[in-house]
């Protein structure tokens, strides 16, 4: 890899410690043991279906003041930020397009991952992931309103335990909304990890690399789906793996309902936000009629001055 | 918000959110909220926000200088934090703001590099340090160094076994020692602000006053660690008198003791 | 409280919510789209309904806190400020759209011929704007990328606000004719296309709420 002159750089041949300690031999069969329980139950005792409750911290742009949308989601460990900017002009653009481009970025921190240290500069995972989402939030949102212009979506993942995408696609969606971009529905995504003949709902980073490295020939891989609720589309599907029909109807279906148990929280979400903003607004509309106020008074009174003078 | 209130004028920009000159604004500090991390903060000064996150590495030290670590710092302004700054490598002032924090961290001499080696020409530890800034709004730097250094105080570091015979490394997760820190280096930002012939000290400025005051980032850094001074930074703008000078400087000596508390109360509160 | 407060602010709306049937008695408004006979939210915001007397319809529309990130549409009236001025034409960029200001400025241009809707050939762009002002346009089909076309062929559109050349900064003109401004210090006279304002009626004038209706006026504007 070339070196990057631009920023400091560690000696070359560093090694993640973590290669050296017990954990890092472990093999498959080690490692499911350890992820399930002997009462059928995951680590961190959630049932096979059971999704990670959605607490949200969703601050409008109290969270990123410098940016016209943006929010923040917790998922457990799984911390994603995201923040939209107003369309801008496309830079090498010669074609006239009567839709808009949304223009995505994910980033991994570099400390965001278990194993090695994450490069700074954006390697093919990364890219994978904006075109995913890119993808997925294309059809959510009115691109006909701003031909010819992009709108900047940012995605920074600070802590990753699995289920990136559909975080970052429902973080991507609350922001797109707090920016008053228009959209046709929120967006709403989920994941799900299958192996063997476990299906877990919306998979710790553990239980995806376990979904993974199974290579018995059976059914395993990741699916990462996301539904626009009111319109009842599905606007992203995402594959990883091999499995039979079968399988993965069964998983289309969980995947559906678990899209649908998020649709309450992320509205929620958005109706406070809502609230709050004009509450802001009221607040900032006072402030203003009372400077203004004062500004007034200081003016008769300069007046007043002046005409005696 | 303070974005909304823009009226263009320069009066406006001293009450922007209601501060005076010389008023710091809130700091919130929480430290080891990254568990993937092996040391990490998250601090909020006013609206900025800086995470920064520590991974530990082994390499073999240098050959010229067997017996010292490697701690590599890196301050990142992603493009997710202002519209200032594009997607794509490093600008320039993410490149100043990180090469001021790393000068400052070495020069401090806060962290005695030859803790950081294990076996003399063999194995060393290297400290990742990366700060990423979430939200840009002025006083980066300050934001920066009280992320690393109560990262870096937080950090604990495994204990390496080395077979100097068979150069075989087993680390044991389960002991750990804390990496001695001396010194905790804080620096202020200040905007000078020309105003007929005097100028204003802004302490701690926004980065819609940064801007006021001439260009990116803040005019003054100064930088203070045990009462000493370690940095003085000064990026163009308009002059400062000695007195001004003098000002400044007490301001910072007293905000880092401030700062200093506000790290050491945090992380006696966390463990 | 939740509730108190809820009730305070109107009726919350979030993306993709079913607001009413689409017939002839609702019609979609802004913050809205039509979808298979109904009508959906796109913003976050609060509902609003306005009678069209013209139509006798209601029309939804939904107001979101934040100004929307919209851009310029086709028929808006929009405040720019003159950069270039050359002898076909005129440079802007775009400030406001009807009364939100935009966050981007984003670049408009004028051409000769859309300046005045008389005397076409003879128009002199110098005779009409000069850098720096302030004035009112109504924007065009957009045909090419990154540049959107205004006209100021409107009685009510030209110049708004501008300084004579020479004149303390912050001193702004006063219209004395169609064609002419004064400077009430200098008393220097510069000849302007100036716009015919009218503070009263200016906002149904000029910022029609129906989408549809714009280009409507906008025929009227290109004859």
């Amino acid at each position: 890899m070339p070196l990057d002159y631009r920023r400091f750089n560690g000696p070359e041949d560093s090694v993640s410690y973590r290669r050296f300690t017990e954990d890092y031999t472990k093999d498959y069969k080690q490692f499911l043991d350890e992820l399930i329980d002997e009462n059928g139950r995951r680590k961190g005792g959630r049932e096979m279906d059971e999704a990670r409750t959605l607490c949200m911290f969703f601050a409008r742009t109290g969270m990123i003041s410098q940016a016209k949308g943006s929010s923040y989601i917790e998922l457990k460990r799984t911390k994603v930020a995201c923040s939209v900017f107003d369309p801008r002009e496309i830079v090498h653009q010669n074609e006239y397009s009567t839709l808009g481009q949304l223009y995505c970025e994910v980033k991994f921190a570099p400390f965001s991952c278990r194993g090695e240290r994450k490069a700074l500069v954006p390697d093919s995972d990364e890219r994978a992931l904006s075109v995913a989402l890119k993808k997925a939030l294309e059809p959510a949102v009115c691109r006909h309103l701003f031909p010819n212009y992009q709108i900047d979506i940012f995605i920074y993942i600070l802590e990753n335990d699995g289920a990136c995408l559909p975080a970052a696609i429902n973080a991507a969606g609350l922001a797109l909304s707090d920016a008053a971009v228009p959209m046709y529905d929120i967006i709403t995504a989920s994941s799900v990890a299958i192996s063997g003949d476990k299906i877990f709902v919306d998979p710790t980073d553990d239980e995806e690399q376990l979904a993974i490295r199974n290579h018995d020939g059976v059914n395993h891989g990741v699916i990462t789906m996301s539904m626009l609720p009111e319109l009842q589309q599905v606007s992203d599907y995402r594959q990883i793996g091999s499995m039979d029909a079968d399988c993965v109807l069964n998983a289309l279906s969980i995947l559906e309902k678990e899209c649908k148990k998020i649709v309450p929280y992320v509205q929620r979400v958005l109706v406070q936000n809502a609230i709050n903003s004009f509450e802001q607004q009221k607040k900032l509309e006072e402030e203003a009629k009372e400077r203004e106020e004062a500004l007034n008074a200081k003016m008769e009174v300069w007046k007043s001055i002046l005409n005696v003078g | 918000m303070t974005s909304n209130t823009h009226t263009g004028t320069t009066v406006t920009i001293f009450f922007e959110d209601g501060r005076k000159f010389n008023d710091q604004r809130d700091i919130k500090l929480n430290v080891n909220a990254i568990k993937t991390a092996d040391a990490s903060a998250v601090v909020k000064c006013g609206n900025t926000t800086v995470v920064c996150g520590i991974k530990l590495e082994l390499a073999k030290p240098k050959a010229e200088e067997p017996d010292v670590g490697f701690l590599v710092t890196n301050v990142e302004l992603l493009p997710l934090c202002s519209s200032k700054f594009r997607p794509g490598p490093p600008s320039d002032h993410a490149q100043v703001i990180s090469n001021i924090v790393s000068d400052i961290v070495t020069n401090s001499k806060c962290i005695n590099l030859k803790d950081l080696c294990i076996v003399p020409d063999k194995l060393s530890w290297v400290l990742y340090c990366d700060m990423v800034c979430m939200d840009y709004d002025g006083s980066v730097v300050d934001a920066c160094l009280i992320t690393l250094m109560s990262s870096l105080k937080t950090l604990l570091l495994p204990s390496v076994s080395f077979d100097v015979e068979t150069e075989e490394i087993k680390v044991d997760t389960t002991i750990k020692t804390p990496l001695p820190v001396n010194g905790l280096p804080i620096a202020t930002s200040f905007a000078v602000y020309q105003q007929l012939s005097r100028s204003v000290i802004l302490t701690d400025p926004t980065a819609y006053e940064e801007e006021m005051c001439g260009g990116l980032g803040a005019n003054l850094i100064a930088c203070w660690n045990k009462g000493q001074l370690c940095g003085v930074f000064k990026f163009g703008g308009s002059n400062l008198s000695t007195e001004n000078e003098k000002e400044t400087l007490a301001l910072a000596k007293q905000k880092s003791k401030l700062v200093e508390k506000v790290i050491n109360i945090c992380i006696e509160n966390k463990s | 409280m939740e509730t108190e407060t809820i009730k305070e602010v109107g009726k919350i709306c979030i993306p993709g919510m079913r607001l009413s049937s689409s017939d002839k008695g609702h019609l979609s408004g802004p913050g809205t789209y039509e979808l298979k006979g109904y009508i959906y939210s796109m913003l976050t915001g609060v509902l609003k309904t306005e009678e069209d007397e013209e139509r006798k319809a209601t029309k939804i529309c939904v107001v979101s806190p934040r100004t929307p990130s919209v851009l310029p549409v086709t028929g808006d009236i929009v405040t720019a400020k003159v950069t270039v001025v050359n002898s076909r034409q005129v440079n802007c960029i775009i400030l406001c759209v009807g009364p939100s200001p935009l966050v981007r400025p984003y670049r408009g241009i004028l051409k000769k011929e859309d300046i005045k809707f008389t005397d076409k050939d003879r128009i002199d762009p110098y005779k009409c704007f000069r850098p720096g002002d302030i004035i009112l346009a109504r924007v065009l089909p957009m045909t090419e990328i990154h540049w959107y076309h205004l006209s100021t062929a409107e009685n009510e559109l030209g110049v708004v606000i501008a300084t004579a050349e020479g004149s303390p900064q912050g001193i702004s003109m006063v219209p004395i004719s169609w064609s002419e401004m004064q400077c009430p210090k200098t008393l220097a006279k510069e000849p302007r296309k100036v716009a015919r304002v009218i503070p009263e009626n200016i906002n149904q004038a000029l910022f029609p709420v129906d989408s549809k209706e714009p280009q409507k006026q906008n025929g009227v504007g290109n004859k």
